[in-house]
């Protein structure tokens, strides 16, 4: 469903992404773990056709990027770490643009719309984006694309912003449509949602993958058994001494 | 005091929104074109006010009056007009608040930046009052008696702001705000107007002056510090009042969020056209009408057209006139749009539509925008004026050069793109000037022969077809060439 293959970024001299190879599979819910600055909004710019890679290919639902990236788009939905939408438009105008340009317009939609609306304890839809919260903004952009169910679903950062119950909601959304066959390629620093929720997992840092694998892949790749995502995560990408001896100078 | 010069030097209001980083480019973009102003309202006022001593030396000083008026007003809801927002809890305001600077700094310093935006009518108002005391018995009581007159006007408008600003409707005060800047340049042309007939009327009475008498009465405190006798006096103990005031005031405001609350519930109906072409236009239109700069951009124009229209005999007066703030305003309007879309850019490049038909718009709307003022301009001469139907042929011309200058602002916004919400200046001073200079030399490589040609202006044939074919028809090929060039390098961009 989702495949890169040899995917490399270069700005300037800087090599944001190198080499990455991903092969994700239907109805799986993928999960993209790195540190900070790692690669992984770059990564996901590539694989949404936002970016062009240096080098290498994406292919999205058997598609290629490079020749068919209309189509790929008409069928995938994005949901970005800053929800960037058009300030000077109200919510439900957004959500009516976004019909326009998906070309969706059924009571299906409509009835979507008011269910995830009413799940997300939306009621400001006739607010300017730009009076909106952060949070609401972004529950605003999660149902522009739910509303859609997409083949796959790109995220970045989805629960920064949303409330407790709201992210409770976000997740359980997810895993559902995982079951009903939809492909949710995910991003997250909170390492407790990659490991209850993400069937597979890719760590990068920077620039190159340094592992994936299912949950108990991965934990034999650490140092001892039973170690949990983040302490297999911290002995991926930085030691557990080098934090004890920072805090220590501090 | 520290604390207001660190702000200063930081220029965290001021220069943050702008787009060259050179901030003494940026300090002469505001203050160089108000001085130049100052210097043409001294030297066009200069000859009337020895006119009017001739007649009567009291005449000057009504005159002055009027003006003094005039300007105090202009600079006042201006001032008070931009200042609203000082109370506006942005995020620049956030940030500074968690620091230890105290909020009558923050406000002044706040304040300080409208006041470079009132430059304008400011410098108008010191060449004409300078003007004024060249010419009059005491030339230094005079001059100081201008400096109170600045003092006060600052200081009342100040205070104000700070007095009714939370309080007034910020839409009613940014329509006032906008119908001012629109009427401000006209008051250069009521100036020449007035000019022109004091001088006309060669030591009689001008007819103008009787209109003015009531700026001189003793109830219109704005030019009491002008003023003779006690009233000097008067308007400096209220200038100290109104800063005591301000500093009094200014310690427990707050500063309000900027959304606003809705009145009513509003039935929401999701019907769409499932087109995404219509879409992005509507979007853009939206987009348009909500943001007051754009708003001024296309009135402006539109009101300078009718003006240029009204006033002139001659066509090619009127349409020349225009076309300078017409080209200009539409270079802006697409830049703004422009920057809009770029603004959202990582968004936006994740719909299924191809770049060019987010771009089309941005180029179209302003262009058909701008062509109307045009198009009006030319009916108004056609029914009032006799203007025949081949001038009409203007018309295709001139949207050409209209989405030529489209394009380059909406190139020159996505060379820079603009990293914040707040574009208050969407096109540098330089992008400003090449677009300009561009589309002028295009203008008067265009359609000056086209006049020529119509109204049969050449006196040879080699003039006629080396002037007035070969010389607008090379020059529209280039425009096209060029236009093409551009817009190859936008959709490149994708």
């Amino acid at each position: 469903m989702i495949k890169a293959v040899n995917l490399t970024k270069k700005f300037g001299d800087f090599t944001a992404v190198d080499n990455l190879n991903l092969d994700v599979s239907p109805g799986q819910i993928f999960g993209f773990l790195g540190p900070n600055g790692a690669g992984k909004t770059t990564t996901i710019k590539m694989l949404t056709g936002v970016l062009k890679p240096t080098s290498g290919k994406v292919y999205i639902l058997d598609l290629d990027m490079e020749s068919k990236e209309i189509e790929i788009k008409k069928r995938i939905g994005v949901v970005n770490e800053e929800p960037k939408i058009y300030s000077h438009l109200k919510g439900y105008e957004y959500l009516k643009f976004i019909m326009d340009i998906f070309q969706m317009n059924n009571s299906e939609i409509k009835r979507r719309i008011h269910e995830l609306c009413e799940a997300f304890g939306v009621d400001y839809l006739d607010k300017f984006i730009s009076d909106m919260s952060h949070g609401m903004k972004q529950k605003l952009v999660l149902i522009s694309v739910l509303m859609r169910k997409p083949e796959v679903i790109f995220l970045d950062e989805p629960t920064v912003g949303l409330d407790a119950k709201s992210a409770k909601i976000l997740k359980e959304l997810l895993k559902k449509y995982a079951e009903q066959g939809i492909t949710i390629f995910l991003t997250t620093h909170i390492l407790e949602i990659a490991e209850k929720m993400c069937e597979k997992i890719a760590i990068i840092n920077k620039g190159k993958k340094i592992a994936e694998g299912t949950m108990g892949e991965l934990k034999k790749m650490g140092k001892y058994e039973n170690m949990n995502l983040e302490e297999l995560f911290l002995e991926l990408t930085a030691s557990e001494e080098d934090i004890k001896s920072i805090v220590e100078q501090l | 005091m520290k604390e207001f010069f660190v702000l200063l030097k930081y220029g965290i209001a001021f220069f943050q929104s702008s787009r060259t980083k050179n901030k003494r480019l940026l300090w002469s973009s505001y203050t160089v074109p108000a001085l130049m102003i100052g210097f043409i309202s001294f030297f066009v006022t200069h000859e009337t006010f020895v006119a009017l001593s001739r007649y009567d030396p009291f005449a000057p000083k009504i005159f002055v009056n009027f003006w003094t008026t005039l300007l105090s007003l202009f600079f006042i809801i201006g001032f008070v007009g931009l200042s609203i927002n000082s109370f506006t809890l942005n995020e620049e305001i956030e940030f500074l608040l968690n620091l230890p600077i105290r909020k009558t700094v923050l406000l002044a310093y706040q304040i300080f930046v409208s006041t470079l935006t009132q430059l304008f009518a400011l410098f108008l108002y010191i060449g004409v009052y300078v003007s004024f005391a060249t010419v009059s018995n005491n030339v230094f009581l005079n001059l100081m008696k201008g400096l109170l007159q600045i003092v006060f006007m600052v200081s009342f408008a100040a205070f104000l702001t700070i007095l009714i600003g939370r309080k007034l409707k910020r839409t009613f005060v940014k329509r006032l705000v906008m119908f001012m800047n629109i009427v401000t340049p006209f008051l250069i042309f009521l100036l020449v107007g007035i000019n022109m007939n004091i001088p006309e009327a060669q030591g009689n009475e001008p007819s103008i002056l009787k209109y003015l008498y009531f700026s001189f009465s003793d109830y219109n405190f704005l030019t009491w510090p002008i003023k003779d006798g006690v009233f000097p006096f008067l308007s400096a103990l209220l200038s100290i009042f109104f800063i005591v005031s301000f500093i009094w005031l200014s310690k427990d405001t707050e500063f309000s969020q900027t959304e606003s609350k809705t009145k009513k519930k509003v039935n929401l109906k999701f019907s769409s056209s499932g087109n995404p072409i219509k879409a992005i236009y509507l979007k853009d239109i939206k987009t348009a009408l909500r943001i007051d700069q754009f708003i001024f951009f296309i009135i402006y124009p539109f009101a300078f057209g009718i003006f240029m229209a009204v006033i002139n005999n001659d066509i090619f007066t009127a349409i020349f006139g225009s076309m300078p703030i017409i080209i200009i305003y539409v270079a802006l309007e697409s830049a703004i749009l422009t920057a809009k879309e770029y603004l959202y850019i990582d968004t936006v490049r994740t719909y299924p539509v191809k770049f060019k038909n987010i771009l089309l718009p941005k180029i179209i709307i302003p262009s058909a925008l701008n062509l109307v003022i045009l198009f009006i301009e030319l009916m108004i001469f056609y029914f009032l004026k006799d203007l025949g139907l081949k001038f009409f042929v203007f018309l295709p011309i001139s949207f050409l050069l209209l989405v030529m200058n489209s394009l380059m602002g909406a190139y020159q916004t996505i060379k820079n793109p603009p990293k914040t919400e707040n574009i208050n200046r969407v096109l540098s001073f330089g992008s400003i000037m090449l677009v300009e200079g561009i589309t002028l030399g295009s203008v008067f490589a265009i359609i000056f022969p086209m006049m020529k040609l119509l109204t049969d202006g050449f006196d040879s044939s080699l003039q006629k077809y080396l002037i007035g074919y070969l010389l607008p028809f090379s020059t529209l090929a280039a425009c096209l060439i060029y236009s093409r060039y551009l817009y190859s390098k936008l959709t490149g961009h994708e």
